[in-house]
Parts: C-alpha cells; structure tokens; sequence
C-alpha cells in the first residue's frame, strides 16, 4: 500500500525535510487500516515503534484511565505518537484506540528509524529536533489541560 | 500555514484534541471534534510559528451542531 507522502508534509514531524527525504523515512514504515474500537497500542507493553495518523483519528489514553477521561486526547491526520518509546526504550506509556470509522497508521519501526538518522545526520538532527518539539507540544497541552482542571473550568 | 491546533474542552467529558488544519481558529467558531459540535471561547499562540507551522491552544466548550441553512 502506497504511502501518501502530501499527508505526511503536512506533519511537523517532517517539518524542514525535502520531499525526497520526507519518502526516504516512510519508506522505512508500513501503512495499516485499522476500524473504530481496534487497539493499536496497549500501555506497558513494550513497543518500539513510531506512528504518524495519515487518516482518520486515534485516541491516547494514558496509563490505566478509560476511553473519554480528561487525560485522553484525540490525535487527527498529521499528528505523531508513540515515540517516547523510540527514544527511551521503556514501555508505552499509553493506550492507543482507533476513534474514527477508520483510521490508517504509518508505523515505522524504532531501530530503522534510529539508523537512518545515524547514516543521514542532517535529516536525523532535523527529525530528531522535530520529535523533541513535538513532545513539548504535548507537555505543555498537558500543563494547560491539567491548570484548567484545577481552576475547575 | 499549517495549524497544529491543540482544543481542550471544558465542562464535559470529550478528551479534547491535537488537530493540523489549514486556517487558524476564531473565538465564536463552531467546530466539530469526532461526533460532537464545540464552540471555541478562547485561542493562544502555545509556541512562537516555525517554518511553515503556527502552534495554537483553543478552550472551547459543547454546543448545538450548526443550523442546517436551506
């Protein structure tokens, strides 16, 4: 199954890599489909790999909290997940659900993406440096989620 | 510009959501999330634009689905 690369440009995961390079790392993935409900990742398996949302929607549920719980969120096209894993080895730290009718995944195993980034160190620093601001995008929502639960709002 | 758009929703139980779209959000829009309609009552900057990508935070909060025009 072709992988479609316009999609991809428009995650910031990929943000500042040409279109050849953007192909160069999903060609190291696979596309998969899955259907509302499906488990795509279970939190504290082990996992290594990094999936970006080409279609449709997923939703993160942290640790042992149930679908729908304030520190779940919805994630659409464009947007990355499970890369804690990647970069630190440890179990998922969340459960993953297909949300949306369907959803397909571009998942990229851990080690190949690792590599490439060893091999091609200026695409590996930009993809590296995108991964890093991506997880503090999520910080801070989380910060910003949990303040406004404090105010009670 | 592509808006990474980060919604959080008070006053009900919707997770919230991490959306790209290609125009930013307004304060009074009506937005759909999954199957239920939000109307957004404020919108940040979250992190300073970089390349082609402006980061934003909304807070919206449940609402009637748009009325059906026609």
């Amino acid at each position: 199954m072709s992988i479609p690369i316009e999609v991809l440009q428009t995650a910031d995961l990929m943000a500042g890599l040409t279109r050849a390079q953007t192909e160069a790392v999903a060609k190291l993935g696979k596309r998969r489909t899955y259907q509302r409900g499906d488990v795509i990742m279970k939190a504290g398996k082990p996992g290594n790999e990094l999936c970006i949302v080409l279609k449709g929607q997923i939703e993160i549920v942290t640790g042992q909290e149930h679908k729908g719980s304030p520190s779940s969120v919805l994630l659409g096209a464009g947007q990355g997940f499970g890369e804690m894993s990647v970069l630190d080895a440890g179990p998922r730290s969340a459960s993953v659900y297909c949300a949306s009718p369907q959803a397909e995944i571009l998942i990229i195993p851990g080690e190949p993406l690792l590599d490439f980034c060893e091999q091609d160190r200026i695409v590996g620093y930009q993809l590296i440096y995108n991964l890093a601001r991506d997880l503090a995008f999520k910080l801070r929502v989380r910060n910003l989620t949990l303040q406004r639960l404090l105010e009670g709002k | 510009m592509i808006y990474k758009v980060s919604y959080v929703v008070s006053h009900g139980e919707h997770p919230g959501a991490i959306i790209n779209q290609n125009s930013p959000p307004e304060v009074g829009q009506k937005i759909q999330l999954g199957k239920e309609w939000f109307k957004i009552t404020e919108v940040q900057d979250l992190l300073p634009p970089q390349g082609d990508f402006a980061y934003l935070h909304v807070d919206c909060e449940p609402t009637e689905p748009p009325a059906k025009v026609g």
